[in-house]
C-alpha cells in the first residue's frame, strides 16, 4: 500500500512527464481499439452478407451446378427434399432458388435501339427470402416480386437505364433449350450486397422464374439457414445424411467459400499483428520515458536504500509506478476508443470518402462489399491494449530499476 | 560564432547522457522505421494493382466517345477511329494503344446460355497489353489478323457452355437495326485460374465485331503508358487533342479499385502519423527533461548573453542530432526489411485465396515492396520533422528560464 502511495506520488511530481507518456499510450490504445474495431466491423459485414443473403448457411446443388451454372444441372423432386429437409428437428428455413443467364432490354419503346445487357434471372421463394438475412430483405411488401413484377439489381438497372414502374424485356432459353421471352414490370431497384444480384439481378418469384424456364418441381440452389452460422458444417452433414440428398452436393458457407473462410479465420492473426505494430512503436516511445526517468533517478533510489529499503522494495516501487501509468494511459484511451467506436458504428464509416474517393464499393469473390464500414466494439480489443502495456511498461521500468537496486547505496547516491 | 558555440555545446549535453540520447535515437528510429516498411509496402500494393487494373483491359488512360461516363453504354463508337488512333500513338509516352470495341451478347450451345461483354480487339496490340490474354494458359490459338467469324472465350464460360475448340457458339444480340445473330468457331480458350474472370472472357476480331453487331468503328482506345506516374500530364495532352471526346484514367474505369487503392493509403498514412506522434510525444518527454536538469547551464549561457533564439537553436540542434542517428537506425531496419520485401515479395495466395480476380481484373499473386532512393529521404525527413516538431514545445520552455530565478534554486 505504501509503495503504491509512493509511486502515485512520484508519479504527480514530475506532471509533464507523466502526461506526455500517459498521452502517447492513450493514443496508442485509442489507434488500437478503433482500428481493430474497423476490422472486426468490416469481417462481420462480409460473414453477414456470405451467410445471409448470399449463401446462407449450407447449400445444396447439383454436383456440377457450381462449376458450370447450367440451366439443366438441377435438384430434381424437389418438393420431396424440401419435405425432407423440413421435417428435421433442427430450427431453419429452407428456401429454393432458380438462376438463368438471358439478355434484359427495355421494354419501352424508344427512338433508339433498345441496348441488351447480360442478366441473370434470380427466381426466389418470395416468403422465405423476405425474412431477416434473405435476398429480400430490404424491400417493403408492396416491392416485393409477384406474379410479372421483378426487382432489378441497381446496377443494371442503370445500365439499362430504367427504373421502378417501366417495362423489361427478358430473352433467354427455357430448361429444354427452345427460346424464351417475356415481358415484366420492374417493381423495385435493389442494392444487393450479392454482387451477381446488383450487377445482373432480375429477381421475380420462384413460379414465375419456373414458367419462364419451363421447369416443374425443380431448382438450381436449395439456401438453408439455420440457427447459428458457426454450426453450418455440422447442419451441412446432418443434411447430407438424408436419403433424398444424396445424388447432391451438399456444402457448408466455409466449404463453399474457403477463401473467406480463411480471412475470417485470419482476422485474430491481423488483430494481433497490428497490437505487435502500434506498440513497438508505443513501447519504443514508453519505454525511453520510463528508462529515463528510472535512470535519473539513481541518486535518489540509493538514498531510499541507504535508508533501509530492500532493493526489491525499489524495484516494487518503480515497477508499481510505470505500471501505474501505463494503465491509466490505457484506460483513458480504452475510453476514447471505445466512445469512437459506438459513435462510428452509429453513423458508419465512408473508407473510400475518406480518402476522397467516390466509389460505393468493390467487388470481390462474387460479394460487393461496401466501402462504408460500421466498426464493432470488442472487449477482448480493450484486454490486449491492458496485458500490452502492463508487460511493456513493466519489461522497461525494472531493468533500470534493477541495475539501480544493485549498486551500492554509496555509489548510487555520487552518480 | 555563437552559433558554432551553440552547436558544440548542444553536441555536447547529448554526449554527455549517451543513454537517453541513444534510446531516443531508437524510439525514433523504430517509429520511422515502421512508416518506412508501410510505406514501402503500400506503393507496392498500389503499382501492383495499378499494373493490374490497366493492364486488365481499363488502360492508365482510355478515350472513349462523348457520354461514355454517364451512360457507360457498350455500344457508343469513337468518330474517326484511324486519326485517334494515329494521333495517340504519336504520343511519346504511350507504349501501347489497344483499339476495343464492346457489345453484350447471349451465346447458346445446345440447351446451355451464357451472357457476357463479348470485346473486339486487334489480336496483335491485344497479346501485348491484355495480361488477361499475355498471363493466361492458352488451349487452341489466339485470334489472328484477318480471322473470320472465330473467338476466344474463357475456361469457366466454355464449361458453362460445354464447349470446347472447334465448337461453334450461337450469338444473340440487340444491334442498332434489332435482334441479330451470328455462329462464331471457338479457336482458344483462355485460363486465368479466377473463375469469374473466366466466365466473362470472349474475345473476336474488331472486323467480326462489326460483322455481327452491325456497330461500325472502335468503341474505346486503350493506352498503357510507360510509366503510370505520366497518367496525368499525357491525360492533359490527350484532352488538348480531343476536345470533343472523354479522356479517362483507370480510376475513372475502375472506381471500386481506385477507391481501395486511396482507402489503404489514406488509412496507412493515418496509421503511420499515429506511430509517429506516440514516439514523438516519447521525444518531447526526453528533450523536456534535459532541458529541466540543465536550467542552470542555461541560466548561465543566458546571463552571458546567449539570446533566447539561440537557446531555441540549442534545443533544435540536439533534436536534428537525435533525428539523425534515428534515421540511421530507420535505415537499418526499415530499409533492410523494404529490401526484403522488394526481392523476396510476399505471396498475397495466403491472404486471398487462389483466385486473384477482383471483378474484372486479374491481380499478381504477389506484391513486391518498393525499395529505392526515396526510402533515405523518406527516413531523413520523418525524422527530422517528427524530432524537430517534438522539440519545439522544450525549446520554448528553455528559451523562457529566467537568469537570476533559475540560479537563485
Amino acid at each position: 500500500m505504501t509503495t503504491l502511495r509512493i509511486a502515485w506520488r512520484n508519479l504527480g511530481r514530475n506532471r509533464k512527464r507523466s502526461l506526455l507518456a500517459l498521452g502517447a499510450i492513450a493514443l496508442a490504445q485509442t489507434t488500437l481499439v478503433f482500428v481493430n474495431g474497423l476490422f472486426a466491423g468490416s469481417y462481420d459485414q462480409m460473414l453477414q452478407t456470405i451467410t445471409g443473403p448470399m449463401m446462407g448457411h449450407v447449400q445444396v446443388h447439383h454436383p456440377r451446378w457450381r462449376e458450370e451454372r447450367a440451366v439443366d444441372l438441377y435438384i430434381d423432386r424437389l418438393d420431396a427434399v424440401r419435405a425432407q429437409v423440413g421435417a428435421m428437428e433442427l430450427p431453419m428455413s429452407v428456401s429454393p432458388r432458380l438462376y438463368s443467364a438471358v439478355l434484359a432490354a427495355s421494354g419501352e419503346k424508344s427512338e433508339q435501339p433498345a441496348d441488351a445487357e447480360p442478366a441473370v434471372i434470380v427466381g426466389v421463394d418470395v416468403s422465405a427470402e423476405s425474412t431477416r438475412d434473405g435476398l429480400l430483405e430490404s424491400l417493403e411488401p408492396q416491392d416485393r416480386p409477384q406474379g410479372n413484377k421483378v426487382a432489378l439489381g441497381r446496377v443494371l438497372a442503370n445500365r439499362l437505364n430504367v427504373s421502378e414502374g417501366r417495362e423489361l424485356a427478358v430473352i433467354g432459353q427455357d430448361v429444354d433449350g427452345f427460346p424464351a421471352s417475356d415481358l415484366f414490370v420492374i417493381a423495385a431497384i435493389i442494392d444487393s450486397p450479392v454482387d451477381l444480384v446488383k450487377t445482373r439481378g432480375v429477381v421475380m418469384c420462384f413460379h414465375t422464374a419456373a414458367g419462364f424456364l419451363a421447369i416443374r418441381d425443380q431448382a438450381h440452389e436449395i439456401v438453408i439457414r439455420g440457427s447459428k452460422a458457426d454450426q453450418a458444417d455440422e447442419l451441412a452433414r446432418e443434411v447430407a445424411a438424408l436419403p433424398a440428398l444424396s445424388e447432391l452436393e451438399v456444402l457448408s458457407w466455409r466449404e463453399a467459400m474457403p477463401e473467406f473462410s480463411r480471412m475470417i479465420d485470419m482476422k485474430d492473426w491481423f488483430d494481433m499483428i497490428f497490437l505487435a505494430i502500434v506498440f513497438v512503436a508505443s513501447a519504443s516511445g514508453i519505454a525511453n520515458t520510463s528508462m529515463m526517468s528510472s535512470f535519473e533517478r539513481t541518486r535518489e533510489f540509493g538514498m531510499l536504500l541507504a535508508i533501509g529499503m530492500q532493493p526489491a522494495g525499489v524495484v516494487r516501487m518503480v515497477l508499481a509506478e510505470s505500471v501505474f501509468l501505463g494503465l491509466m494511459g490505457v484506460l483513458v484511451g480504452s475510453l476514447v476508443g471505445s466512445a469512437l467506436v459506438l459513435l462510428a458504428a452509429h453513423t458508419g464509416i465512408n473508407y473510400a470518402a475518406l480518402a476522397g474517393m467516390e466509389a460505393a464499393d468493390i467487388a470481390f469473390g462474387g460479394i460487393s462489399i461496401s466501402y462504408t464500414i460500421y466498426p464493432r466494439f470488442e472487449f477482448r480489443h480493450i484486454l490486449f491494449g491492458f496485458i500490452a502495456v502492463a508487460i511493456t511498461s513493466a519489461l522497461a521500468s525494472t531493468w533500470p530499476a534493477t541495475l539501480a537496486a544493485r549498486l551500492e547505496p554509496a555509489k548510487a547516491m555520487r552518480l | 560564432m555563437i552559433g558554432r558555440i551553440s552547436g558544440r555545446y548542444a553536441l555536447r549535453s547529448l554526449w554527455r547522457h549517451p543513454r537517453r540520447t541513444i534510446l531516443s535515437m531508437v524510439g525514433v528510429g523504430i517509429g520511422v522505421a515502421i512508416g518506412l516498411i508501410a510505406t514501402s509496402w503500400m506503393r507496392g500494393g498500389t503499382e501492383m494493382q495499378i499494373r493490374a487494373v490497366s493492364e486488365s483491359g481499363a488502360g492508365h488512360l482510355r478515350v472513349v466517345p462523348k457520354g461514355w461516363t454517364a451512360r457507360r453504354e457498350n455500344t457508343l463508337r469513337l468518330p474517326d477511329a484511324p486519326a485517334i488512333d494515329g494521333a495517340v500513338r504519336s504520343i511519346p509516352a504511350v507504349e501501347l494503344a489497344a483499339p476495343r470495341a464492346r457489345v453484350n451478347a447471349l451465346l447458346a450451345f445446345g440447351n446451355r446460355s451464357a451472357g457476357v461483354e463479348i470485346v473486339g480487339v486487334d489480336p496483335e496490340v491485344e497479346q501485348r497489353a491484355n495480361r488477361i490474354v499475355f498471363k493466361s494458359r492458352l488451349a487452341g490459338r489466339y485470334l489472328k489478323p484477318g480471322d473470320q467469324n472465330t473467338v476466344v472465350v474463357g475456361r469457366t464460360l466454355a464449361d458453362r457452355l460445354r464447349v470446347d475448340l472447334d465448337d461453334d457458339l450461337y450469338v444473340t444480340l440487340s444491334g442498332p437495326d434489332g435482334v441479330r445473330s451470328a455462329m462464331l468457331s471457338i479457336v482458344g480458350v483462355l485460363s486465368t485460374g479466377a473463375r469469374d474472370l473466366d466466365a466473362g472472357i470472349c474475345h473476336v476480331n474488331l472486323e467480326v465485331m462489326e460483322k455481327i453487331s452491325g456497330y461500325a468503328g472502335i468503341g474505346e482506345i486503350s493506352i498503357l503508358l510507360d510509366d503510370y506516374r505520366r497518367i496525368e500530364e499525357t491525360r492533359r495532352e490527350l484532352g488538348r487533342q480531343f476536345a470533343g471526346l472523354e479522356v479517362l484514367s483507370w480510376k475513372e474505369v475502375n472506381p471500386g479499385i481506385a477507391a481501395n487503392v486511396e482507402g489503404d493509403r489514406g488509412f496507412m498514412r493515418a496509421l503511420v502519423a499515429i506511430i509517429i506522434v506516440v514516439v514523438g510525444l516519447g521525444i518531447v518527454s526526453a528533450q523536456l527533461t534535459a532541458v529541466m536538469e540543465r536550467r542552470r547551464e542555461i541560466a548561465v549561457l543566458t546571463a552571458l548573453g546567449m539570446r533566447a533564439r539561440q537557446v531555441v537553436g540549442l534545443v533544435v540542434i540536439e533534436a536534428v542530432s537525435v533525428a539523425l542517428g534515428g534515421s540511421v537506425i530507420a535505415l537499418c531496419i526499415g530499409g533492410g526489411v523494404a529490401h526484403w520485401l522488394a526481392t523476396r515479395g510476399v505471396d498475397i495466395r495466403a491472404l486471398m485465396g487462389e483466385e486473384f480476380g477482383f471483378g474484372d481484373v486479374l491481380l499478381d499473386p504477389y506484391i513486391y515492396g518498393d525499395f529505392g532512393s526515396w526510402i533515405v529521404f523518406y527516413a531523413l525527413a520523418v525524422s527530422v520533422a517528427a524530432t524537430v516538431a517534438a522539440s519545439l514545445y522544450p525549446a520554448w520552455i528553455a528559451s523562457r528560464v529566467e537568469p537570476a530565478d533559475a540560479l537563485r534554486t
